[in-house]
């Protein structure tokens, strides 16, 4: 994506962003689009209050995604981005459970035989967007 | 901050634009105004386009193995969401009724829709 950045990150006023991805990343742009969003906010100096994953969306925080190597693993940039910089990252737990997007104790708990979601995302519930919304300037939702 | 400022900062409108089957939209736009509820957060709910029909009262989604959606949102006056907004026109073009809807709801018109939104620091769109 080419990004045109007049503004140097000094000048930019840093706002905080909430963003709630409720796209699959195999479905459309909308998944891809968002990720590319939270880098160009980081690059300009912003700040992201949580990045929280509902729906279809919870799909980008499977640590079981196999892509062609020309394509980019989506799950796998997210994760990236989330350990790089710190983010404070949130699946959404009624919906990842029906998708089979289980962390260690949600696995041990439905005793399933695996689990499927990267670390760097924790998984919790809707709260933890409502509870973001308040301390954040900014909201997008991709999906 | 004054409280008026700190309303605005908190204030919530979550728009649900799809038809109440076909695709979880309806349900997880819901499920987070439930959540707005919960935690007392000021919410504006605005239905427009295909998702007048989630507010319909006569609904028997059983066929297709659904609950009905309507049924759910006749309890959001119990949950003290009050604050409910139905887009005067896509009620019209669908040739439905405000006595149709499950519950009490503002009719709205697109400049009233605009201003919700503007006001609105937060707009949630599934």
């Amino acid at each position: 994506m080419a990004l045109h950045v007049t503004n140097t990150p000094e000048s930019v006023e840093a706002l905080r962003y909430v963003l709630l991805i409720s796209a699959a990343p195999q479905s459309g742009e909308a998944a891809k689009s968002a990720l590319r969003f939270a880098e160009a906010l980081l690059k300009m100096g912003h700040h992201i209050e949580r990045l929280f994953f509902y729906g279809d969306g919870v799909m980008n925080a499977s640590n079981l995604t196999v892509m062609p190597q020309d394509e980019t693993n989506l799950p796998a940039a997210w994760n990236a981005l989330i350990e790089e910089n710190g983010l404070s990252s949130v699946v959404c737990v009624s919906s990842a459970i029906r998708r089979g997007i289980v962390d260690s104790a949600e696995a041990r708990r439905h005793e399933l035989p695996a689990s499927s979601c990267y670390t760097s995302s924790e998984i919790g519930g809707l709260g933890q967007l409502i509870e973001a919304l308040s301390n954040c300037d900014r909201t997008l939702s991709f999906g | 901050m004054d409280n008026q400022a700190q309303s605005k900062k908190q204030s919530i409108s979550l728009i649900a634009r799809r038809a109440p089957y076909g695709s979880g939209a309806a349900r997880q736009t819901l499920d987070i105004a439930f959540a707005a509820a919960v935690f007392e957060r000021p919410l504006n709910y605005i239905f427009i386009g295909d998702g007048v029909y989630q507010l319909l009262s006569k609904q028997d989604p059983a066929a297709i193995n659904n609950k009905p959606h309507g049924a759910a949102l006749e309890t959001l006056e119990l949950y003290g969401i009050d604050e409910v907004y139905v887009h005067r026109n896509s009620l019209l073009q669908r040739a439905l009724n405000e006595d149709e809807l499950v519950c009490k709801v503002t009719l709205i018109d697109d400049c009233a829709l605009k201003e919700l939104v503007a006001e609105s620091i937060h707009v949630i769109n599934l």
